[in-house]
């Protein structure tokens, strides 16, 4: 439980005036880069100290608390793993400094990397991961003292289709499992493949907050941008433009055309099957809007001078 | 779907309360350290000096002995008693070894851990500030006083050990106890301050190169000067000199520079201090932010 909670770096604001509630299941904090979901996770697990208002984990202040730490599992966004031990070996001594002893850290590291895809590479110098694997191995660490509270910064940052699956599978089941889950992500559908609770930061504050399907609404008005790159762009433009669904389109080089459209869903299937219709190979289909900044933006813009949506009875944003 | 479907178990076991940290801290900064080569050269090749100074000794009290039956009792004085070996070891020998084992482990051990952002991993477990400082200091001073103490130990047990008489051994009891009392220090001097160097910076090279200037650097200009303008004080100023005075007023040997042995020792004293006060304030109330 965060009330009107701020953290400030010198003169940048991390997150401010921050006042949130999240209970047991999966919830998402989704926001652009920059919009203070690792400062928020970070105040959580206890690596930052508020600098201002009330934050409260499990029912207990937080920063220094190593009873509540104890709790918690964290796999932040950025490595800093040591490169020169096996997965089995770091997993197992997060395990150890979790309170566990050696045998329990030993046998429950081996257990949680199995679960997640990584028994075969367990012995293995974790500088030979590739980055997906290490994204695992940062989980299993965070679930081998088997956490009350999971807080997950990115969690499928360089993760391949196979390990996206496997991982959002296994937050899903352990929000199931009513563990409270906290994701961070600025990638809308990596969101909503895990929860529907989800929490908007933007700018260090909270843009809105509840199910995910309002939001997504609020989203779809947006004029969203897809890049196909392919051999022949002009002719499936042309293909395209007779869509209701395709609002413009542009050639920004020789194999690729950008089109905008208020309908992604109906687009995301269209754009294969004319290109099947037509013989047209796509080398990439990629989304501009994928950090969602121009999103946030375009949301904001509609929200007040503040650029910030006002607060309902309850201290709550819409 | 359930948690269970994923093959996931719910741990059961029991957790070790939080003074277990420092043991688990320790333990893994010393294996770390055994598994590079260098240390492990280092650690090996610092075993020869002792060996060499055992035989030297051995051979000096056959030789003490010797002269003692030829001259019939007349021979005291002629040559010196064999325990001072033990000094010699643990300063004029082993501080070469003790110091490279302060520059392998203690310079990079917490700027490595900045540069590779493993905060993030110890602070978010129940790991305290003390815990993390006690599990980078101790493993250093633990290794040092292998390199140093431990060869000083044998020698004055085997000194001990090589007494004639009961008298002999009491007059030589002096060293073992010297070296408990001096190894320790010597320790925390050669690894406290690399260790709060560590914490300055994010580059173990840069540390490492900060360490060994300051070490050398000090020994040289200090005993240099104080030796060639005959200015003993000067003295204090090189990190190894004070602790050669302190280890000779320890061991009751002649001090090497006409110094009051109170001045090298609230050097050392403040060094040890300072660098625990800079540890503490780096450390104490980090926040992660990378």
């Amino acid at each position: 439980m965060a009330d009107h909670l701020s953290k400030w770096y010198g003169k940048v604001v991390g997150i401010n005036d921050f006042s949130v509630e999240i209970g047991p299941g999966v919830t998402g904090l989704l926001g652009p880069n920059g919009a203070g979901k690792s400062t928020f996770i970070k105040l959580l697990v206890g690596a930052l100290r508020p600098s201002k208002g009330k934050l409260e984990v499990l029912g207990e202040r937080v920063w220094g608390n190593r009873r509540v730490l104890g709790r918690i599992g964290y796999c932040p966004e950025h490595d800093g793993i040591y490169d020169d031990l096996t997965g089995a070996e770091f997993v197992a001594a997060m395990g150890r400094l979790g309170g566990m002893s050696a045998d329990e850290a030993a046998r429950r590291g081996l257990e949680t990397l199995e679960q997640l895809g990584l028994a075969k590479a367990a012995g293995r110098l974790l500088r030979e991961y590739s980055k997906g694997m290490r994204q695992r191995a940062k989980l299993a660490q965070a679930l081998v003292h088997d956490p009350e509270l999971l807080l997950f910064d990115e969690p499928l940052t360089g993760c391949d289709p196979l390990a996206r699956v496997q991982i959002t599978k296994m937050i899903k089941a352990l929000g199931g499992a009513g563990k409270t889950v906290i994701v961070s992500s600025h990638i809308l559908h990596e969101i909503e493949s895990m929860t529907d609770e989800i929490v908007l930061l933007y700018k260090g504050q909270v843009l809105a907050e509840g199910n995910i399907y309002q939001i997504r609404e609020m989203i779809d008005n947006h004029p969203h941008q897809i890049r196909i790159e392919c051999d022949r762009p002009r002719e499936l433009g042309q293909r395209l433009v007779a869509s209701e669904d395709v609002r413009a389109i542009e050639f920004p080089g020789e194999e690729a055309l950008v089109l905008e459209t208020a309908n992604p869903d109906g687009c995301y299937p269209l754009i294969p099957r004319l290109a099947l219709e037509q013989g047209i190979k796509i080398r990439a289909l990629t989304s501009p809007d994928n950090n969602l900044q121009a999103v946030f933006e375009y949301l904001t813009r509609d929200r007040g001078p503040e650029g910030v949506a006002p607060r309902d009875a309850q201290g709550r944003r819409s | 779907m359930g948690i269970r479907d994923m093959g996931y178990k719910p741990y059961e076991g029991d957790l070790l309360p939080h003074r277990s940290r420092y043991r688990v801290l320790i333990r893994r900064a010393l294996s770390l350290a055994w598994a590079s080569g260098l240390v492990k050269t280092t650690l090996i090749l610092g075993a020869f000096p002792v060996v060499i100074c055992g035989v030297v000794m051995f051979l000096k009290l056959q030789a003490i002995q010797y002269v003692s039956k030829m001259a019939a009792g007349q021979a005291q004085g002629l040559i010196s008693d064999p325990g001072d070996l033990v000094f010699t070891t643990i300063y004029w020998c082993q501080i070469w070894f003790a110091f490279v084992i302060s520059l392998l482990v203690a310079a990079p051990t917490i700027a490595e851990d900045v540069r590779t952002g493993a905060f993030q991993f110890y602070f978010a477990r129940p790991v305290s500030r003390n815990h993390y400082l006690v599990g980078k200091v101790a493993p250093v001073a633990i290794l040092v006083a292998i390199i140093s103490m431990g060869p000083a130990l044998a020698l004055a047990i085997l000194r001990l050990a090589l007494a004639g008489s009961g008298a002999e051994a009491a007059s030589n009891l002096k060293w073992l106890l010297g070296t408990l009392v001096y190894g320790p220090l010597y320790a925390l001097v050669l690894a406290l301050p690399p260790v709060a160097l560590s914490s300055l910076g994010r580059r173990a090279g840069g540390i490492q190169g900060l360490w060994a200037s300051i070490f050398f650097l000090s020994w040289l200009l200090g005993e240099g000067v104080a030796a060639g303008a005959n200015l003993p004080y000067l003295a204090l100023l090189s990190i190894p000199t004070d602790l050669r005075l302190v280890g000779q007023l320890i061991y009751g040997l002649p001090p090497a520079y006409a110094i009051p042995w109170v001045l090298p020792a609230a050097v050392l004293l403040a060094l040890v201090g300072g660098s625990a006060y800079l540890l503490l304030r780096r450390l104490g109330r980090v926040e992660v932010f990378s």
